[in-house]
C-alpha cells in the first residue's frame, strides 16, 4: 500500500505545488483587500452588491452582510471555490484507477502480488492527503495575512470554513470516482461528474430566488456547504458528516465494485454496471472452481 | 512418468457483455517447456492469459497457477508469475531505473531490483534515460526486465516480439530460451508461426475463441507449408519433377521455366532433386497463419470451428 501512495503522492505533486500555490496568493490577496475595499474606504459595499440582479446575488453567498469578514470571505472566496477546485477533484477523481486503466498501467501494476484493496486505498489515500495539503496551503494564505487585517476571525475559526470545504470537495470526489468506474470511459464520468457538479452549483444557487427549485437543492451538496458563514452561524457538524458519509460510501462501493472488476485493457469501453442485467454477465459472476 | 503441470486450464469460458471470447479452452502447460500459443488477433490470447492473472474473471472453467487457483490465491499466483502484456504502457514520466525501483518495491523484493539492473545492463539499456524517451525496443526491454526480475517460476509474455524489429525479435527469443534453461515455465502468445516454431516445445493452436489442436513443435513444422517458385535456365518438363519427396506440383508458365510448388516439413528431397536441374533462383514464402488452419481443418474434416 505504501508503494501504490507514494507513487501516487509523487504524481500529483505537480497539482498540489501548482494549485497550493495559487491558492495561497488568492488568500494573501482577498485578506489583504478586504481592508483596502471594505473597512478603510468607507464605502457601503452592500449597496453595491444590491445592485446586482438577486440570481447573481444567490449564487454569490445570498443576503448576507458583505461587509463582514464572514460575509465577504463567503462571497470572494468560499462561493465559487468548490466549484473551481470541484473541476480539479473530479478529474483527479477519473485518473484515479479509470485514468489508469485506459492508460494500459492498470494492468500491468496488478500483475504484481498486490491486493486490489491495497492497492485501492494507497491511490484513495493519495487522492485524499493531496487535498488535505491542497486545503492546508489555501488556510495558510487566508492565515497568514490575517495578523495585519482587520478581519475579526482566530486561526482556529478560520478552520471551520476550510473544513466546509474539505466536505463538500470530498462529496464530489467520492461520486466522481464512483462514476468513473460505472461509466464506459473515463471521459464520460469526467463528464458526468462534471454536470453534476455545474448542475448541483446552479440549482443551489437559483433556488434562494426560484421555489420550484428549493425541492431540487435538497439533493444537492452544496445545500450543505456552509462556505465561511460558520463562522458567526457555528459549525454544522451534521453537514459537514453528511457530505463526508456520502463521499464514503461511494468510495466504498468503488471499493467493492473495483474488487470485482475486470480489468480493462487501453482502449477498451463498456457499460460494465449495465452487464449486471444481462444473463450472459449473470454466468460470469461465479462458477469457477 | 506423471507429467506436472505449471498451468492447468479446463473449459475456461470468458463472456464480455454479450460476447462470448472462449468457449471452454483446455491446456495443460508442463513445467519447465516453452509452450507457444498460436492464434491470429482476436481469437482468445490474451484473454486466456488475463484470467490467468485473475485480471478477468471468467464464466466457467478450472485454472491452477503453479498449483493455486488465480482467484482464491491470485497473489501466489502474481508472485511466481512474470507478465508481459501484449500492449506495454509504462510510465511515460520515469526513467527506467526509477520504474524498475517501483516495479521491485511492489513485489517487496529488494535483491530482484539489483538483478534488474544487471540485466538492463546485459540488455544495455539506459536506466537514467526516461521512458518517453526510450525507443519501442528498449521499452519492450523494460518489459522483459521486469516480468524477469524475481526469478518466475512462470513466465506469461502476450505477443512479446510485437512491433519489434528482426534483431530485437531474436534477442526476445534468446532471452525467453535462457529462462526455460533455467528451469522457468514459459507460455508466451504470437501470431507468428517461425517463432513459435523456433523456441516453442508445443504449441496450442487458439482460433475464435477455441483450441483448434494441440501440437509438438515438428508437428508445427510439417504443417508449415512454404510456397517455393523456381525459375530454371532452361525448360524442365513436369515427369523431372514428379515424386519430389513432401513437394505438391502446383503449376507451371507457358514455357515451362517457372514452376511453383507447396512444400510441407523437411526441404531436403526437394533441394537434392533441384540441385540437378539448372536452376536459376527460388523464392520462398511463408504461409500465413489462416493456411495453416485450413491444413488443420483439411486434416480434421472440418469438424472443429
Amino acid at each position: 500500500m505504501w508503494t501504490i501512495f507514494s507513487y501516487s503522492i509523487r504524481k500529483k505533486s505537480g497539482i498540489i505545488i501548482g494549485w497550493g500555490i495559487g491558492l495561497m496568493l488568492l488568500g494573501i490577496l482577498l485578506v489583504s483587500m478586504y481592508d483596502m475595499i471594505i473597512a478603510d474606504s468607507g464605502i457601503d459595499f452592500n449597496q453595491y452588491m444590491e445592485m446586482l440582479p438577486p440570481e447573481m446575488m444567490a449564487l454569490f453567498g445570498g443576503t448576507a452582510d458583505f461587509s463582514t469578514p464572514a460575509g465577504f470571505l463567503s462571497m470572494e472566496y468560499f462561493s465559487y471555490l468548490p466549484l473551481i477546485l470541484g473541476f480539479v477533484v473530479v478529474g483527479q477523481a477519473g485518473n484515479l484507477f479509470v485514468g489508469l486503466e485506459e492508460e494500459g498501467l492498470l494492468d500491468l501494476y496488478l500483475a504484481y502480488p498486490v491486493r486490489r484493496l491495497n492497492f485501492f486505498v494507497g491511490r484513495v489515500f493519495a487522492e485524499f492527503i493531496s487535498l488535505v495539503l491542497l486545503l492546508m496551503m489555501a488556510y495558510l494564505g487566508t492565515a497568514i495575512p490575517l495578523e495585519g487585517s482587520s478581519m475579526d476571525i482566530g486561526y482556529v475559526e478560520l478552520i471551520g470554513p476550510f473544513l466546509s470545504l474539505f466536505a463538500i470537495l470530498y462529496c464530489f470526489f467520492g461520486v466522481s470516482v464512483l462514476l468513473s468506474l460505472l461509466m464506459p470511459s473515463r471521459g464520460a464520468g469526467v463528464t458526468v461528474s462534471n454536470l453534476f457538479l455545474i448542475l448541483s452549483f446552479f440549482i443551489n444557487g437559483f433556488s434562494g430566488v426560484n421555489e420550484n427549485l428549493e425541492f431540487f437543492a435538497k439533493f444537492s451538496p452544496f445545500h450543505y456547504y456552509q462556505m465561511a458563514y460558520n463562522l458567526v452561524d457555528g459549525f454544522n457538524y451534521e453537514w459537514f458528516f453528511g457530505l463526508v458519509g456520502v463521499g464514503l460510501v461511494c468510495i466504498l462501493i468503488t471499493m467493492v465494485l473495483f474488487e470485482r472488476r475486470d480489468i480493462r485493457v487501453s482502449g477498451e469501453g463498456s457499460w460494465q454496471f449495465l452487464s449486471f442485467l444481462s444473463k450472459k454477465a449473470k454466468r460470469n459472476s461465479g462458477a469457477i472452481n | 512418468m506423471v507429467d506436472i503441470y505449471a498451468i492447468q486450464v479446463e473449459g475456461l469460458t470468458k463472456f464480455y457483455g454479450s460476447f462470448q471470447a472462449l468457449f471452454g479452452v483446455d491446456l495443460a502447460i508442463r513445467e519447465g517447456e516453452i509452450y507457444g500459443f498460436l492464434g491470429p488477433n482476436g481469437s482468445g490470447k490474451t484473454t486466456t492469459i488475463r484470467c490467468l492473472l485473475d485480471q478477468i474473471r471468467p464464466a466457467a472453467g478450472m485454472l491452477r497457477v503453479g498449483g493455486f487457483d488465480p482467484q482464491k490465491n491470485s497473489r501466489e499466483v502474481r508472485r511466481m508469475t512474470g507478465y508481459l502484456p501484449g500492449e506495454l504502457h509504462l510510465d511515460e514520466k520515469m526513467n527506467v531505473k526509477s520504474l524498475v525501483k517501483f516495479f521491485s518495491n511492489l513485489r517487496k523484493n529488494p535483491a530482484s531490483f539489483s538483478y534488474a539492473c544487471q540485466l538492463s545492463e546485459e540488455l544495455e539499456l539506459p536506466l537514467d534515460t526516461k521512458i518517453k524517451n526510450l525507443s519501442k525496443g528498449n521499452k519492450q526491454k523494460v518489459g522483459i526486465v521486469q516480468a524477469l526480475m524475481h526469478h518466475p517460476r512462470i513466465l506469461l509474455l502476450d505477443e512479446p516480439t510485437g512491433g519489434l524489429d528482426p534483431m530485437m525479435r531474436q534477442l526476445v527469443l534468446k532471452i525467453i530460451s535462457e529462462a526455460r534453461d533455467e528451469g522457468t515455465t514459459v507460455f508466451f502468445s504470437s501470431h507468428v508461426i517461425s517463432e513459435v516454431e523456433q523456441i516453442a516445445d508445443r504449441v496450442g493452436i487458439i482460433r475464435k475463441g477455441k483450441i483448434a489442436s494441440e501440437i509438438s513443435t515438428d508437428e508445427l513444422f510439417h504443417l508449415n507449408m512454404r510456397r517455393v517458385v523456381v525459375r530454371f535456365d532452361s525448360p524442365v518438363s513436369l515427369d523431372r519433377l514428379a515424386g519430389i519427396e513432401n513437394a505438391e506440383h502446383l503449376s507451371e508458365n507457358a514455357t515451362g521455366t517457372r514452376h511453383t510448388f507447396n512444400l510441407a516439413g523437411s526441404m531436403r528431397g526437394f533441394i537434392n532433386r533441384m540441385a540437378e536441374l539448372p536452376v536459376r533462383e527460388m523464392d520462398t514464402e511463408r504461409p500465413s497463419l489462416e493456411d495453416v488452419f485450413m491444413r488443420l481443418y483439411e486434416d480434421d474434416g472440418n469438424g472443429r470451428d
